[in-house]
């Protein structure tokens, strides 16, 4: 099967300075969860930003669909912006203050003419709100009446509201408290598989969290440096890592003494 | 260290400018030598509640209550008091290290005024030449590497996790019977945190420190601290040994708190077996 998105041979690197990405190669399946794992400087960021179209490799392509993605066309890059859509780490700074939750989901229908049409801009977010669990009436209430794991479930459902195949989310629960946590994992897990007679889409999770991924991911991809150093189905990677690093990480993640 | 007080506080309430009550009243304790987690979320009070024992409320923030350490009274204690408890008796290591850190200054000439002061108040008179030493071991006790190098590097120089290592450097100088630890890893890598958790604990240990282990997350209160106390909205919840807690939660929040640890950990079990979630 074609793979949704692919990232094949990414190189990235600033002017007389050292790669920030190395030949970094990793596929998303069609309905397939993947994290990114990797530490600060592994070049996450570098890489998402490169995924959403917002920095040109230095060498390598996206492609998507199998169709080789160029970021400078503005033509595609609207085409890939219906498909690709993100949420950022911090719903405190990623929302509009003074826009209403209304405003913030009718953005992208309208800006990535998917719909101006007042009753089908409705439509879709009601059918968004009511995926992320929310109450279909916050439209005209604004985001500073709602708490760190709500505002995530709106930033969530802005971004399904176009009915993107991928989902990029950078560290989306990282900010928040947790036991908010586990609440917006399950409902990535859900968005994925599918809820509501929504179709599922592809979750593309950059993280530092191996429970997370563990917890969402089908695959994942190590990155260190700026370099991939394992992939592969998250329980073969987690459960035999081959490489030291990907071994190192595991080991330092802190559990829970077992209880009898 | 001479004595090694512990910690009792009681009915501690702390208050904003307009009056309204932030935290408490709430009450824990814990003997010297001992190590507590400080449990809750954004907004729980964990860390106001560290300030107000340290006496670095912000501004306009007043406490009421009982805060005793070592038999001293540092509710209402004055300025000057507070100064010598600083540091002295109990210091603090901070979520991030950029901002305990003088971004201006050299990290030797940070760690060597706490050394200089402490020395001072023993009634020694330190030379140069013996501070700069001093420095050095100091950086060397808690694992940086090439001390000498660390000492003269900004803060901006050098990575996340050494610069906590230096804050922890300048927090045990005055070498304090109680070092509180406000999150003092949530910003760092997983693979540095799991590092400096060592750290801590091994120089908690070696120096027969108290310790107060402020922190959001249960799997990391866990590796340091076996009995935590639950804040929730400023109150206590539940307190007890960590295993007790996470076997048998009794309040409501603290379920939700272990129910949501517990998924992920199991999720990771899972993968880490290579089991299918």
């Amino acid at each position: 099967m074609t793979p949704v998105l692919e990232a094949r041979n990414i190189h990235f690197g600033y002017r007389r300075n050292q790669e920030v990405l190395t030949d970094v190669s990793f596929a998303v399946e069609e309905g397939s969860n993947v994290g990114l794992v990797g530490e600060s400087g592994a070049g996450k960021t570098t890489l998402l930003r490169i995924l959403l179209g917002l920095a040109i490799p230095s060498a390598g392509q996206v492609f998507s669909d199998g169709m080789p993605f160029d970021a400078r066309d503005r033509k595609q890059l609207r085409a890939y912006r219906r498909m690709t859509q993100t949420v950022f780490q911090d719903p405190y700074s990623s929302l509009d203050p003074r826009q209403t939750i209304g405003q913030i989901l009718a953005e992208p229908l309208r800006s990535l003419g998917i719909t101006t049409n007042a009753t089908e801009i409705r439509q879709h977010m009601a059918e968004s709100l009511r995926a992320v669990g929310l109450p279909t009436d916050i439209t005209k209430r604004y985001p500073a009446e709602f708490s760190g794991g709500q505002r995530q479930r709106i930033a969530i459902a802005r971004a399904i509201a176009p009915n993107p195949r991928v989902l990029l989310a950078d560290e989306p629960v990282s900010a928040l408290d947790v036991s908010t946590r586990i609440k917006v994992i399950d409902l990535l897990a859900e968005l994925g598989r599918g809820v509501d007679g929504r179709t599922g889409m592809s979750v593309v999770l950059v993280t530092h969290d191996l429970g997370v991924v563990a917890a969402l991911c089908d695959r994942v991809v190590i990155l260190e440096n700026g370099r991939v150093v394992e992939q592969g189905d998250t329980r073969s990677v987690m459960g035999l890592p081959q490489n030291g690093y990907t071994k190192r990480l595991l080991a330092s993640v802190p559990r829970l003494p077992v209880v009898p | 260290m001479s004595e090694n007080p512990g910690l009792i506080v009681r009915d501690l309430e702390i208050f904003s400018a307009d009056g309204q009550t932030l935290v408490g009243p709430v009450s824990f304790d814990f003997n010297p030598g001992q190590r507590l987690g400080l449990i809750g979320e954004s907004g729980s009070g964990k860390s106001l509640a560290a300030l107000a024992i340290i006496g670095l409320l912000p501004d306009g923030l007043s406490s009421r209550g009982s805060i005793e350490l070592g038999g001293r009274q540092l509710v209402g204690a004055p300025e000057r008091i507070m100064n010598t408890v600083r540091g002295t008796d109990v210091a603090v290591v901070f979520q991030e290290p950029l901002t305990a850190l003088d971004p201006l200054m050299r990290i030797g000439k940070q760690l060597a005024e706490p050394l200089r002061r402490r020395a001072a108040a023993d009634g020694e008179r330190l030379t140069r030449q013996q501070l700069r030493l001093l420095v050095r071991e100091r950086l060397a006790d808690v694992r940086l590497p090439d001390p000498d190098a660390i000492a003269l590097a900004f803060p901006h120089q050098i990575s996340g996790g050494q610069r906590q290592r230096a804050a922890l450097a300048i927090a045990l100088s005055g070498r304090p019977s109680l070092l509180i630890a406000d999150e003092p890893t949530t910003a760092l890598d997983v693979t540095v945190q799991s590092e400096i958790l060592d750290l801590l604990d091994r120089l908690v240990d070696e120096r027969g420190m108290s310790l107060l282990f402020i922190s959001h997350d249960l799997a990391v209160v866990a590796r340091i601290a076996p009995r935590v106390v639950v804040l929730q909205k400023g109150l206590v919840v539940e307190e007890g040994m960590l295993a007790d807690v996470l076997a048998n939660p009794r309040h409501a929040y603290t379920h939700e708190l272990v129910d949501s640890a517990r998924s992920l950990d199991n999720a990771l079990d899972d993968a880490l077996n290579g089991r299918d979630a």
